[in-house]
């Protein structure tokens, strides 16, 4: 998920250390603890996946609050404790309006070429996976050269443009 | 007597003995804390976080069930961060559940349905369960477990280790548990004896009977309570009726039924049953009116010269009563016979008479066992789970079988006779008894049989003399019982012998027989041949299945199946089930309890085909009612045994009251409350019973 700049936004902070919770603390002998920790995981890949909904962070809320109480042993508690310690970080409801911010989240981040460094050189068309770069490599002696631009509702916000570009012309937008 | 201990509950007060849980304590006030995985009867996991409760000072909720009671605590079972709790619970799981209330056939008696209108729930919270990998039903005979519905609370796991095989367990981990068998292989091929003590506890749709599905809604259930008449052990089973059909059997306050109670219900509404009587005509059998075939009967057995009659161990005492009464008052004969491999009563008539008998709640709180038979614990579920909450109390238990079996698995002692031997080793453990000075020489009859003991050679069964010593060092001292699948004569008068040897008189002799009424031969002058009888008549007995083909001119058979010994007869008459008739039986531990017309049934009662057969004859029965063939039936036995014991409900010393069934009290869940119960509604027997109490 994480981007070649190795940056982590609190999202998905917390969806990796409820996904550690389950693959190796919980036991899953009690009811609440593991349904929580299964909600709760499918509502961080959805918010960091574009598609969470402002009721999930109500959710989330509820599971750092309750699980606490509901928990029995000290690793359920301490799971629902990260997760509200998480949830107090304004980047969760961001990311509901659809802004990663911090590159983190691939599908919400979106990048643009910046005319006044661009070579035309067209690298990064051919390393787009989703067609999603529009322009023409530059032909001197022509009239109608078309500029590159990231078409924003094809782009996933992978970054392979970003990676491509040997003349650091691509920037995150969000 | 343990210490009090009072604290405040929602702000009242209450007092209860020291080690008391919380929830047992807000029960005892009327307060209910919901929960899903508690159950009255099974060892409190505290899993569900259901029952969360706030008490003043403490930081943390505490889990009412487990959590002892404190003296000065201040509980509040409803506070507004404990409903939080709750409600949250509830959400979460509803997400795991499939919530299809319309179909389910626990709707109506699910506890999670209960608790989420109680507090208002919001189902779609945490978003609605969405059909996945998950079966819906595993395959399993008699039995469907859909996992879609569990919700792991974990009830039938620990109801299966106390009552049964203990085959259930969570399996896997952490997010992907759920509770199956080892390796999730189906249930049959996994140990399952099939009693359904599952199905009773779990509080959702999970686990419900098959033939129960879509038969009827929880709320139609007319429920009627009765003694399941699968063998002598006396199990109370509640019959649920559905638009005046069984869809379902469940146990009474015992909370167990073997497979047999839970499930063999369905010859009750066998099409094969017979429901109008049968006559001869040439070689084929005719259905004709009750009026013919009874003139026919009439006619036949007082034509015949000598008659003689046979009734089985399933029917109740008073139509047992009734049976020999026509025999003797219509037909002018004494010659009726108890059959159906009934247990051989002059083997006790020595020995304390019905008063000897021993009833499951005898093993349970013995202190020695001595188990003798083999297939005791495979044919007698009931006995084996006595046993086994016997041993874990600490008895010592020996056990006789010339096979590995799971009773030996836990015995202190094991021995194996030879085939057939198991009364000469019982002679040997006596003769070791006495021999070894361990018998109890105050005890009635010991003194006069001790010179012929000393005499006896000690006969050869296959055990080692040791084995045997020590058996009878075992045996010697403490409240001890003798449970047998054996019925034969020898070996049940052995027994009786040694246990007067050890000064054991009471509630100490448990035969085991698969019949609901064995010990009713007391209400018949005993003796029965048949020989060169020429007419015979045969109630709920298939003498030629036992192989004992009737050699008779005429032939009455009363049954529920056209029987092969009904297929010879001249008249058929149909007879009422055991679950379908009101009366009393000889039960388990020799007392007289009464049971209720559980099933429905179109034909008359037993008693009143046998008093109209005798107005067909012109020599009328002197009963009007079943209740005065119950005064008879009561007075004969107390008649034949002085010692018969009459123990009254609370189990205090002898009495002469009946054991009236509707002063059980259901077990949870609760729901049973609100389902009407018809506790002998119909059955006019328990209002008598009633009266004989009162009077």
């Amino acid at each position: 998920m994480s981007t070649a700049t190795e940056v982590i936004c609190a999202p998905q902070q917390a969806l990796e250390a409820l996904r550690a919770f389950a693959a190796d603390g919980m036991c899953g002998r009690c009811i609440p603890c593991p349904i929580a920790t299964r909600q709760s995981i499918a509502m961080l890949e959805r918010i960091t996946s574009g598609e969470g909904e402002a009721v999930d962070l109500d959710r989330l809320t509820r599971v750092s609050t309750e699980l606490i109480d509901a928990a029995r042993c000290p690793k359920g508690e301490e799971a629902a404790k990260k997760l509200g310690e998480a949830l107090a970080s304004p980047e969760f409801a961001r990311h509901v309006e659809g802004i990663c911010g911090s590159g983190a989240c691939a599908a919400l981040t979106r990048y643009r070429v910046i005319p006044e460094r661009c070579t035309m050189c067209g690298a990064c068309q051919e390393a787009c996976p989703r067609d999603a770069i529009e322009g023409d490599p530059f032909i001197a002696w022509r009239g109608d050269n078309k500029p590159y631009v990231i078409r924003l509702e094809k782009c996933d916000g992978c970054a392979k443009c970003v990676a491509a570009c040997p003349a650091d012309a691509i920037e995150r937008v969000t | 007597m343990a210490k009090e201990i009072t604290l405040h509950i929602d702000g009242q007060p209450v007092t209860v003995p020291e080690g008391t849980k919380i929830l047992q304590a807000a029960e005892s006030i009327g307060i209910e804390i919901p929960r899903l995985c508690y159950f009255e009867g099974l060892p409190a996991s505290g899993s569900c976080r259901l029952c969360l409760v706030e008490i003043e000072g403490q930081s943390r909720l505490a889990v009412s069930c487990t959590q002892r009671v404190k003296e000065g605590m201040a509980v509040l079972t409803a506070s507004d961060r404990v409903l939080r709790s709750r409600r949250f619970i509830l959400e979460l799981i509803w997400s795991t559940h499939d919530g299809d209330c319309t179909t389910c056939e626990k709707a109506g008696a699910c506890d999670l349905q209960r608790y989420t209108y109680d507090l208002d729930v919001d189902k779609e919270k945490y978003g609605l369960y969405a059909p996945d990998e998950i079966p819906s039903d595993l395959g399993d005979p008699l039995l469907e477990r859909n996992l879609r519905l569990c919700i792991l609370c974990g009830r039938c796991i620990r109801a299966c280790r106390e009552k049964s095989q203990g085959i259930l367990d969570f399996m896997e981990r952490g997010m992907s548990t759920i509770v199956t068998t080892s390796l999730n292989r189906p249930l049959a091929e996994s140990g399952c004896d099939f009693c359904g003590s599952c199905i009773e506890v779990c509080p959702v749709g999970c686990l419900v009977e098959r033939d129960r599905k879509l038969r009827g809604r929880e709320w139609e259930f007319e429920s009627v309570e009765t003694l399941c008449g699968h063998c002598n052990l006396g199990c109370t089973q509640v019959i649920d009726l559905a638009h005046g059909e069984i869809v379902r059997t469940r146990p009474g306050a015992d909370g167990y039924l073997c497979v047999r109670g839970k499930f063999g219900w369905d010859y009750l509404s066998s099409d094969d049953r017979l429901t109008a009587p049968l006559v001869r005509n040439g070689d084929s059998l005719q259905e004709t009116t009750w009026a013919e075939a009874l003139a026919r009967a009439a006619e036949g057995l007082a034509g015949a010269g000598s008659v003689a009659g046979l009734v089985g161990p399933n029917v109740t005492n008073e139509t047992v009563k009734a049976f020999g009464e026509l025999l003797a008052t219509s037909f002018g004969s004494q010659d009726v016979g108890f059959t159906g491999g009934g247990v051989p009563f002059g083997a006790l008539s020595t020995f304390g008479g019905l008063k000897a008998l021993a009833g499951v709640g005898d093993v349970e709180k013995a202190k020695k066992i001595l188990a003798i038979g083999p297939s005791l614990a495979e044919g007698f579920p009931r006995a084996r789970l006595a046993i086994k909450r016997a041993v874990d109390a600490g008895a010592k238990l020996i056990v006789v079988d010339p096979n590995e079996s799971e009773l030996a698995a836990i015995a202190t002692l094991h021995l194996k006779p030879k085939a057939g031997a198991e009364a000469a080793l019982l002679t040997a453990i006596g003769k070791a008894l006495v021999d070894g000075d361990l018998h109890n020489a105050e005890a009635e009859g010991v003194a006069e049989a001790i010179p012929a003991i000393r005499e006896l050679g000690v006969p050869d069964a296959g055990v080692s003399p040791e084995a045997i010593a020590e058996a009878a060092k075992l045996f010697a001292k403490g409240k001890g019982v003798v449970v047998s699948s054996a019925l034969t004569c020898d070996v049940l008068s052995r027994s009786a012998g040694l246990l007067m040897l050890t000064g054991r008189k009471k509630g100490a002799l448990l035969p085991l027989h698969p019949s609901a009424n064995p010990w009713a031969g007391v209400l018949l002058s005993a003796g029965a041949s048949g020989d060169g009888a020429k007419g015979i008549y045969a109630l709920g007995t298939d003498p030629v299945a036992a192989g004992e083909p009737p050699n008779a001119d005429f032939l009455v058979v009363q049954d529920l199946f056209l029987t092969k010994t009904a297929e010879m007869a001249d008249v058929v008459l149909p007879l009422r089930a055991f679950a379908e008739e009101e009366g009393t039986v000889v039960g388990a531990g020799g007392k007289l309890i009464a049971v209720n017309a559980a099933a429905p049934s179109d034909l008359p009662a037993n008693w009143q085909i046998l008093a109209d057969l005798a107005d067909a004859a012109g020599k009328p029965l002197p009963y009007k009612s079943i209740r005065d063939v119950r005064a008879a039936a009561k007075e004969t036995i107390s008649a034949v045994k002085g010692s018969l014991a009459f123990p009254s409900m609370n189990g205090a010393g002898d009495s002469e009251e009946l054991r009236p069934y509707e002063r059980f009290e259901l077990p949870e869940p609760s729901w049973v409350a609100r389902s009407q119960i018809r506790r002998g509604g119909s059955a006019a027997g328990v209002s008598e019973a009633k009266e004989e109490v009162a009077a």
